[in-house]
């Protein structure tokens, strides 16, 4: 591996302790009572905080906390194309999705890998839908999404905080996209699953085992993004996906509370 | 207006602030911005601490993972800082590897902790010779508004102060090593750094904690770390030359803001732990 000259470099290898730890017997999902490990109720969601106007220097910004996961959002732009990228007389989008390094259990590397890469796309595509792109053309809009903390729907937790923060950046847009994630275990349905609720295609291998995510247009009841994984019947991914839908009209009225109080937070500063 | 001077002609909008002996943002030139700090905000690092100084804000999280020690150093363990300058924080950053003011940064924040030695590198010691511990301390800005070294260091000694590392049996029949993440140890920490970086406005004129604006129109830079009522760093890169004079007043309201932020410290532990 090359080494990284503009960082400070440890160690040319190292492993995370959680490697030498004795292996725990995986736990079930749900106790006898139905209830999670963290005491929710199979269809519970986690309470949501949302905070608008976090990074001072940003067009728009959002931060949002759903317990253990944590996301912060900034948006620049609409600004001129900077690479060299292909023409478009439309406006584009760009996404950037990052983890930090402490944000996992397992320590995460500084470039972008794999499933960044994939968050980045996914994002991307679950915002463009909801965008008024031929409103600055020829021009970008740049989305930073960073991840603090994870504790599972990490993507659903993005869609809803880059939208809120577009929102918030005044760029013009259809509806805001919120985001929801399922867990399929056998005939449930957790909802919002937390890390060690998610679905890993190495350790569930059984017939609708899987997730699903899920980004909606509440006032227009259009979805703009599904993501799926695993093996799942098709009865049971409409179930799932209409759950997900449902939790992300509900958190639609939070999305404007936290914006329309930035709104009025800006008004009252300027007079 | 004030809006339109600002935008024009900063440097005659800062001035005549400055002449009344205030600025722009209401502080007098020898004040900090509030200053806040969160202690244990991330539960998956080992230790991690968000500090906010007025906007400018700084998360740290630290990592620990276990590597074999160098040869020459067999009880010594690794301490890994690296700021992180992202595109997300400022408009002033593109995406891609560290730019110059990170580098330096990581750097300055590296100086600190080895030459105020505030970690004993044998207490990162597993098993002489095969394991010790390195820590990974990132610091990543979220919100870049000017003075960020200040914030870095404050972030790196209060998430430290935080760290807790799992336990660690030596199995001397195998050679193995196993961790027990239910049972932890808290880190030893020996000295506080703090450190206090002025900014020099036209040359004479000594601001204390400046905002990005102030930044970007000073003519010098002086960041003093200090431990306790000692001092430890002085970094003094370039800039105006300034008289001895100057430099005790520096120094002295340096020693003033160390205390200030090791009660502040403090006090955030100790709503922490109860």
């Amino acid at each position: 591996m090359p080494t990284d000259t503009r960082r400070i470099t440890g160690p040319e290898s190292s492993v995370s302790p959680y490697s030498f730890c004795k292996i725990q017997e995986p736990q079930p999902l749900f106790n006898s009572q139905d209830l999670r490990k963290d005491g929710r109720k199979c269809d519970q969601v986690r309470p949501i905080f949302l905070k608008t106007g976090v990074v001072s220097k940003a067009q728009g910004s959002a931060y949002l906390e759903q317990d253990g996961t944590k996301v912060i959002c900034a948006v620049y732009g609409p600004r001129a194309v900077i690479k060299k990228e292909e023409f478009s007389m439309k406006g584009q989008l760009r996404c950037d999705f990052k983890y930090t390094t402490f944000s996992c259990k397992y320590r995460r590397q500084y470039q972008q890998d794999n499933e960044e890469k994939d968050y980045s796309v996914q994002l991307l595509e679950a915002l463009e839908p909801a965008v008024l792109l031929h409103k600055f053309p020829k021009a970008q809009v740049n989305i930073y999404v960073t991840v603090l903390q994870n504790d599972g729907s990490a993507l659903a937790a993005s869609i809803t905080c880059s939208s809120v923060a577009l929102c918030d950046a005044g760029i013009e847009m259809y509806d805001l996209v919120t985001g929801c994630s399922t867990r399929l275990a056998g005939d449930r349905l957790l909802l919002d699953p937390c890390k060690h609720e998610e679905y890993s295609s190495k350790e569930h291998s059984e017939v609708n085992n899987g997730s699903v995510t899920v980004g909606l247009m509440p006032s227009l009841n259009q979805i703009s993004a599904v993501t799926s994984s695993g093996e799942i019947q098709f009865e049971h991914l409409k179930k799932a996906i209409n759950k997900c839908s449902e939790i992300c009209v509900q958190l639609y009225p939070v999305c404007q509370q936290s914006l329309s109080k930035s709104v009025k937070e800006n008004i009252k500063e300027n007079t | 207006m004030a809006a339109d001077v600002k935008t024009a002609q900063p440097l005659q909008y800062y001035r005549k602030f400055i002449e009344k002996d205030v600025r722009p943002d209401e502080r007098t030139l020898e004040e900090f911005r509030p200053t806040v700090l969160n202690i244990g905000c991330v539960t998956t690092a080992e230790g991690s601490a968000l500090v906010k100084l007025g906007n400018t804000t700084v998360m740290c999280g630290i990592k620990a993972e276990i590597a074999s020690p160098k040869t020459e150093e067999p009880k010594k363990g690794y301490i890994v800082p690296n700021v992180e300058l992202g595109p997300l924080c400022s408009i002033l950053f593109r995406p891609g590897p560290p730019g110059d003011q990170a580098q330096r940064l990581s750097q300055f924040t590296n100086d600190v902790i080895t030459h105020s030695c505030c970690i004993n590198k044998e207490d990162l010691c597993i098993v002489p010779g095969k394991y010790v511990w390195v820590l990974y301390c990132d610091m990543v800005c979220l919100n870049y508004d000017g003075n960020i070294s200040d914030a870095c260091v404050l972030a790196l000694l209060a998430a430290l102060k935080n760290t807790s590392l799992p336990k660690v049996v030596w199995d001397e029949d195998t050679e193995t090593i196993e961790t027990d993440h239910n049972t932890t140890t808290q880190l030893n920490i020996i000295c506080e750094p703090v450190s206090s970086t002025f900014s020099i406005f036209d040359n004479e004129v000594l601001l204390v904690d400046p905002t990005v604006e102030e930044e970007s129109l000073s003519t010098g830079e002086v960041t003093i770390v200090t431990i306790d009522d000692k001092i430890c760093m002085i970094r003094k890169p370039g800039g105006s030359p300034l008289t001895p004079q100057q430099l005790d007043l520096c120094i002295n309201r340096s020693f003033i803001r160390s205390q200030e932020v090791i009660r502040l410290i403090q006090e955030t532990l100790n709503s922490v732990d109860r």
